[in-house]
């Protein structure tokens, strides 16, 4: 994986900016005509699903605690709680011939105080000393002849896990209880619409024609890459996200209503906020039952190469945070950001102007602790407006993974998976766009050639990228929950957030890991 | 709850003995069983109105009665609180929003109580009291592990003044006014940390029909 593929996978997408270099000397390449984009056809064969594909992320110091492990134990732990028993009474089924003297006689053994039968019963309940150990009371029931069997009236709960094919490669959810989270919230945010702010999203099936008339260079003395002259490319909706999940798409970086994703970023990213979920195939989403609003502001390479309009600046950033705000999204996902420059106050303008329209913001905190640790200036007045989080990232061990950025402005932690510590499974997995189809750059301009985005794959991806939309998709099912407003939002995910590395608020988890289910179940009286 | 229960009926037992087949006016000894129903307002009145959607609500109980020499009385009593309400958050400028998610909130005093009743008139018999108060609080929410819900009981004092009517002998209707302190009972969690709000007590109004001679 070169340089520019890291970055863009560790979403500092506006970066790539930086080392793309144009070139317009070509008076032939001029000949081509300007820069367009045409819709060809809003048709097109569904995307093809081409499964789970190998990791492209070197596996180095495996380690932590694997997420089988991970899962494992905490279903243990969970089980633990689950054989919990209503004590002071136990559940007694007597042999038809153990009379009253024989029922009398098992009252007096273990010291039971009443016995009686529910009216749709063939078993008896049978009231014992509250202090009194359940189990061990069944255990000396059921040695008596005239008992058929006798057991705690142990405890029940809904149990949903998703069916999804690979979900049990998803360490993410589980390490954030988010089964039981379900359990409160099946839905899973069914009436709430996220924008995702970000690279487009592989949302619409259509051919779209494309002008590439500039030679480039994706680094300073690289190779050249020709160019494609007009070029059609094949898009198509991810499978996993389905077509009815769509609201209001809008691309500022075309200045046109087909946010088309030609990166795979703001794709897998929108899987994680809200993938299908339960239909055997894939993996799963977290708040699989919202809209997505595909709201794209960032350009990713085929956008420069086919000379897009505008980039990923920060008026168009906050343009699309104020088109979100005004077009019905109650959550914004911003896994995006910036380390270069001064504050960007035009998008903390839209952010607030967004809260003020009761949005939800969730922002990656960045990816530069192991490159500077140089702050996201995207991320950094999170702690100044209320209804805003910052989001750090932690791998499957629940450690800050080694990019996640440390600084006071981080104020919350989820899953973003730490490849470094994991390997390659270590990572968040989602659908996103084949890469192999799309990044086709990547292979020298021997092998270039147009790209296609009509088949897709499931990828692990790392970053505060991955981590944000665990936390816009936790917002979503909080706003559902009815937490309506945002600075409450923020504020729940902080007082129940489980509190890592130094105790209180730090500058690597912020006030600590999400916890969905605690958070969604809220407050009782007095517990 | 069994405890309070087996109390209140030896209370009735000994509420029941015809000690010295006196009225209740006179002075001397007697004993008899009531039952009484009301309505309680809780001085956590935050934290029970953002659970409850209200902070007071009915209570109903029994209990017995011992009518010594000289105006003095013991009696043993319980009564139950129970209502259903939500799961909540309090955010940051204690707005309340509601989960949706069930709760039931059920609350057993058991109280005992010592006090001195006025003989001033044949047929109205103004009273006050003092004693001590044992609250057994129940919460219980859907979505719970068993250690989440609370089932404990706590310990205070109560006040009570009241004044009963006796048209009969062995009959008499009063009402009551009590006010209650249990602290500590809450504020470790839940609404009532929120709100910061400590005590389970609070001020009830109870009418009261006794039974006995």
């Amino acid at each position: 994986m070169n340089s520019l593929t890291l970055l863009a996978r560790t979403g500092l997408a506006l970066l790539v900016g930086a080392t793309f270099l144009v070139t317009t000397t070509s008076s032939q390449d001029n000949s081509l005509g300007g820069a367009f984009r045409v819709l060809m056809q809003d048709t097109g064969l569904e995307g093809i699903d081409l499964g789970l594909r190998a990791q492209d992320m070197p596996m180095r110091e495996p380690g932590g605690q694997g997420t089988r492990g991970l899962a494992l134990m905490q279903r243990a732990e969970g089980a633990v709680q689950e054989r919990l028993y209503k004590s002071g009474s136990v559940i007694v089924k007597f042999r038809s011939d153990a009379g009253t003297n024989g029922v009398s006689s098992a009252m007096r053994e273990v010291a039971a105080s009443k016995i009686s039968r529910p009216s749709y019963a063939d078993f008896d309940i049978m009231e014992i000393p509250a202090d009194a150990d359940p189990e061990a009371v069944s255990a000396e029931l059921r040695a008596r002849p005239d008992v058929e069997y006798a057991q705690p009236r142990y405890q029940n709960y809904p149990m949903f896990r998703p069916n999804d094919q690979f979900y049990d490669r998803q360490w993410n959810f589980p390490a954030i209880d988010m089964e039981r989270a379900w359990d409160i919230q099946p839905q899973a945010g069914d009436e709430i619409t996220v924008a995702v702010v970000d690279s487009g999203v592989a949302f619409q099936t259509s051919t779209i024609r494309y002008n590439s008339r500039f030679r480039f260079q994706l680094v300073k003395d690289g190779p050249i890459f020709p160019a494609l002259g007009v070029v059609d490319v094949p898009f198509a909706v991810a499978p996993e996200l389905g077509a009815g999940k769509f609201v209001a798409p809008r691309d500022f970086i075309w200045d046109d209503a087909m946010p088309v994703d030609l990166d795979g970023h703001g794709t897998h990213v929108s899987g994680t906020v809200g993938q299908l979920t339960n239909n055997t195939v894939g993996v799963a989403g977290m708040a699989f039952g919202v809209r997505i609003m595909p709201v794209k502001v960032i350009a990713g390479e085929w956008d420069f190469i086919f000379g897009a309009p505008n980039g990923g600046t920060d008026d168009v950033v906050a343009r699309g945070v104020r088109y979100a705000a005004d077009n019905g999204a109650k959550v914004i996902n911003m896994s995006i950001g910036r380390t270069s420059g001064g504050a960007s106050l035009v998008v903390d303008d839209a952010i607030r102007y967004a809260i003020s329209r009761g949005v939800f913001v969730a922002v990656a905190a960045g990816n530069s602790a192991d490159q500077g640790n140089a702050p996201s200036r995207t991320a950094e007045s999170a702690p100044s407006i209320p209804g805003m989080v910052a989001v750090g990232a932690v791998g499957r061990s629940l450690e800050r993974a080694y990019y996640s950025t440390t600084n006071g402005y981080v104020e919350i932690a989820a899953p973003g998976g730490d490849q470094r510590r994991d390997g390659g499974p270590g990572g968040i997995l989602q659908q996103t766009i084949n890469l192999d189809l799309l990044h086709t750059y990547q292979r020298g301009p021997q092998s270039f050639r147009a790209p296609s985005a009509d088949q897709f794959a499931y990828y692990f991806f790392q970053g505060t990228s991955m981590a944000t939309p665990h936390v816009a998709a936790f917002a979503a099912m909080l706003m559902q929950q009815g937490i309506t407003k945002p600075a409450a939002i923020e504020a729940a995910m902080k007082q129940f957030a489980r509190d890592l590395g130094p105790a209180g608020n730090d500058s690597e988890y912020g006030h600590g890991l999400i916890q969905p289910r605690t958070t969604l179940r809220g407050l009782g009286l007095a517990r | 709850m069994q405890n309070a229960l087996r109390i209140v009926a030896v209370a009735l037992v000994l509420a029941a003995i015809p000690a010295s087949a006196q009225s209740f006016a006179d002075g001397k000894f007697g004993g008899r069983g009531f039952g009484s129903f009301g309505n309680i307002s809780f001085q956590a009145a935050d934290s029970f109105d953002a659970v409850l959607g209200r902070n007071a609500g009915p209570i109903f109980g029994g209990g017995g009665q011992v009518l010594l020499p000289w105006g003095l009385y013991f009696d043993v009593g319980a009564w139950k609180f129970q209502q259903d309400g939500e799961r909540v958050f309090v955010g940051p400028d204690r707005e309340v929003f509601r989960l949706g998610i069930p709760v039931e909130i059920a609350i057993t005093p058991l109280e005992i109580t010592g006090g001195w009743r006025f003989r001033k008139w044949q047929r109205f018999v103004p009273y006050g009291g003092i004693g001590y108060s044992s609250y057994r609080y129940k919460e219980t929410s859907d979505f719970s592990d068993p250690g989440e819900n609370v089932d404990e009981t706590f310990t205070g004092y109560h006040v009570v003044g009241g004044a009963e009517y006796l048209p009969l002998r062995w009959l008499a209707v009063g009402g009551e006014v009590g006010w209650s302190s249990i602290e500590d009972a809450l504020g470790a969690g839940g609404a009532s940390a929120a709100f910061g709000e400590t005590n389970l007590g609070g001020t009830s109004v109870r009418l009261k029909i006794s039974v006995g001679r």
